[in-house]
């Protein structure tokens, strides 16, 4: 029988969990480890948020059993069909986070705040493929990014780090 | 990245509502938006700075330095390589030197001539890089400071490019590089003779070459007790009698892939953890195999024989043919056998069969117009009778001798579960051929009750 973890989001939602699920949050395993897991585990993170952020541990954690209970027989192909079904798994996770920026951005304190590196890195990777190749502005205007710069000020920096923006 | 990198003025969580507008990139913590920029090439990381105050410096705590001269075009007034070269030393002079580098590349294809790259790989040493790539244009020696042999931090290294460095002369070099992967031209006995032998934790070694002896014999001395995964990929265009040599010694080593223009003597000793062997030797036909030639390639058989996983390509096959034909080694541990063949290679494989008692599947893979040379074996391999249950014969081309292969095959194989046969092209695309076949296959007797045969 597994054993499992109540937590508890900022909205004092209840998400009961396997242990082997959460633990690939560093921050939770060693709360369990320190023995300050008793009861629920109230994190500082919104249902919604918390929510998106099991959907990828469960994720993560269905492919490490399944490789764990693979034989020899016929595996490399069985790998192949898996890393396609993660890749599509992955491709939807991340349109759907693109869409919803508000949720990216939930989810990436998130994941830095329960240390689930692969998770950050995952958003990471996200957010500069989405940065690549724009200019300035498209930056500016796909994430509300105010330019505060003086005219003068931005001539100057322009002047300075020209050299980056060239062809 | 730890919790206590929240920072910042906006650093607190904020449940979700309606924030039309709001700019929630810029109040991320300092550490998750260098973290986003080290996804991205340097000079794209860089013009970040433009966008608002608050990205002005962050850049320049970006973990990972990747210049790509291929983002520099020709412009009027300066030429690209000079505009290239600033660039890179603008962003050095500018980078938070407090920083380790976690990557530093430079990857330098359309122009030669940097004049910087010494300067800037001691640089990235000493901002304790723990990655370093160089991917540099040119054929002439590109020399590297000598720090490089040294560095505490360094784990993986990937050279491509002529490089020249002072390998230690004694003692040790590269003391914590896990990965090397070195593309060489002219590989120089200098080097190659005692640097794979000094490297102390040494896990996964890659050289790639052309070789030119320049009248001496290119002698690689690989010797690593730490040693897990090695590709070797040469090619030789010497006189014959200027042969490079190889020898691996490696107790620890798990996968070996060989690739080579040339059947020369691969010497190795004490591989005694091999699973996985790939041997390729690419190029070569029939007439260029001297008894002594295929002979190399059955001594490295023997030097091998203990793997699981075992894949041999047409020219391998060809020289065992051409060798002694009862000179094959056995095989006691091998599980798994790819085999590719042309012309020649076809009356190794039964011999092949008969030495590796514990095999489990094999993949046949006929690159032939004419018939196979199917020899039956005096006595049924021991692996039909016990171990073997997946065949896969590719470029099946319907000739006689072939069906009377798989008639043995499927006669002799008890434990046998399944056999694919993939048509030859050609043949594959005529009519009926599939069903023909079938039904041909339905009346071969069947050692294995269970056996499942396709024709996809």
């Amino acid at each position: 029988m597994a054993i499992m973890y109540a937590l508890k989001s900022s909205d004092n939602e209840i998400f009961e969990v396997e242990q082997k699920v959460i633990e690939q949050s560093e921050t939770i395993k060693k709360m369990i480890e320190d023995g300050a897991a008793t009861g629920e585990i109230p994190l500082q993170v919104s249902s919604k948020t918390l929510a998106k952020v099991l959907e990828w541990c469960k994720q993560r954690q269905h492919k490490t059993v399944e490789n764990e209970n693979d034989d020899n027989k016929g595996k490399r192909k069985k790998e192949r069909d898996e890393d396609d079904d993660i890749k599509e798994w992955e491709n939807k996770f991340s349109d759907e986070l693109k869409a919803d920026k508000d949720v990216l951005f939930d989810l990436l304190l998130a994941s830095n705040y329960l240390d689930l590196p692969a998770l950050l890195s995952f958003l990471c990777q996200l957010v500069a493929d989405m940065v690549a190749g724009k200019m300035p502005e498209e930056i500016r205007r796909m994430f509300n990014i105010e330019n505060d710069f003086t005219p003068e000020e931005e001539k100057a920096i322009t002047a300075e780090h020209g050299w980056a923006f060239q062809p | 990245m730890k919790r206590s990198d929240f920072s910042g003025r906006k650093s607190k969580l904020r449940e979700v509502g309606n924030r039309d507008g709001e700019d929630r990139i810029s109040s991320l913590p300092d550490a998750i938006i260098s973290h986003i920029l080290s996804f991205l090439p340097t000079k794209a990381a860089v013009a970040t700075s433009v966008l608002s105050s608050r990205w002005k410096f962050i850049w320049t705590s970006v973990p990972n330095l990747c210049f790509d001269d291929r983002l520099f075009s020709e412009c009027e007034d300066t030429p690209a390589l000079t505009r290239f070269e600033n660039f890179v030393n603008r962003v050095i002079l500018l980078c938070d030197y407090s920083v380790n580098i976690n990557k530093f590349s430079i990857i330098c294809q359309k122009f030669s001539g940097l004049a910087s790259l010494k300067f800037w790989v001691s640089y990235a040493i000493t901002r304790r890089v723990r990655e370093l790539e160089l991917s540099i244009n040119g054929y002439n020696n590109v020399e590297l400071p000598d720090s490089i042999c040294s560095s505490k931090t360094l784990e993986v290294l990937k050279l491509k490019s002529d490089f020249v460095f002072k390998v230690p002369s004694s003692g040790m070099c590269f003391p914590c590089v896990k990965i090397l992967h070195l593309e060489m031209l002219y590989p120089k006995n200098n080097m190659v003779e005692k640097l794979f032998t000094i490297c102390p934790l040494l896990e996964d070694l890659s050289i790639k070459g052309i070789i030119r002896g320049f009248g001496s014999v290119t002698k690689f001395n690989i010797s690593s007790r730490t040693l897990k995964k090695l590709t070797i990929n040469l090619e030789d265009y010497n006189d014959l009698e200027d042969k490079h040599q190889v020898v691996v010694r490696a107790p620890n080593l798990e996968h070996l892939h060989i690739r080579d223009s040339t059947p020369v003597p691969y010497v190795v000793h004490e591989l005694h953890s091999l699973s996985k062997v790939v041997f390729s030797i690419v190029d070569v036909f029939m007439e260029d195999f001297d008894p002594p030639d295929a002979d190399c390639v059955v001594q490295f058989l023997k030097g091998i024989a203990n793997t699981k996983f075992l894949s041999l390509c047409v020219g391998s096959m060809s020289a065992l043919e051409c060798a002694l034909r009862d000179v094959v080694p056995a095989f006691p541990n091998l599980t798994h056998l790819e085999m590719t063949i042309a012309d020649l290679g076809c009356r190794v494989f039964p011999i092949i069969l008969s030495s590796a008692p514990k095999l489990e599947a094999f993949v046949l893979d006929q690159k032939l117009d004419a018939d196979f040379g199917w020899i039956e074996p005096p006595c049924v391999p021991i692996c039909l009778l016990s171990h073997t249950k997946k065949m896969e014969i590719k470029g099946f081309n319907g000739m006689e001798n072939q069906l009377e292969m798989i008639r043995y095959l499927l006669k002799h194989s008890v434990v046998l579960n399944t056999m694919i046969i993939e048509l030859l092209g050609k043949w594959s695309r005529r009519k009926g051929s599939r069903e023909k076949l079938r039904r041909i296959l339905e009346m071969f007797e069947k050692g294995s009750p269970t056996c499942n045969i396709l024709v996809p």
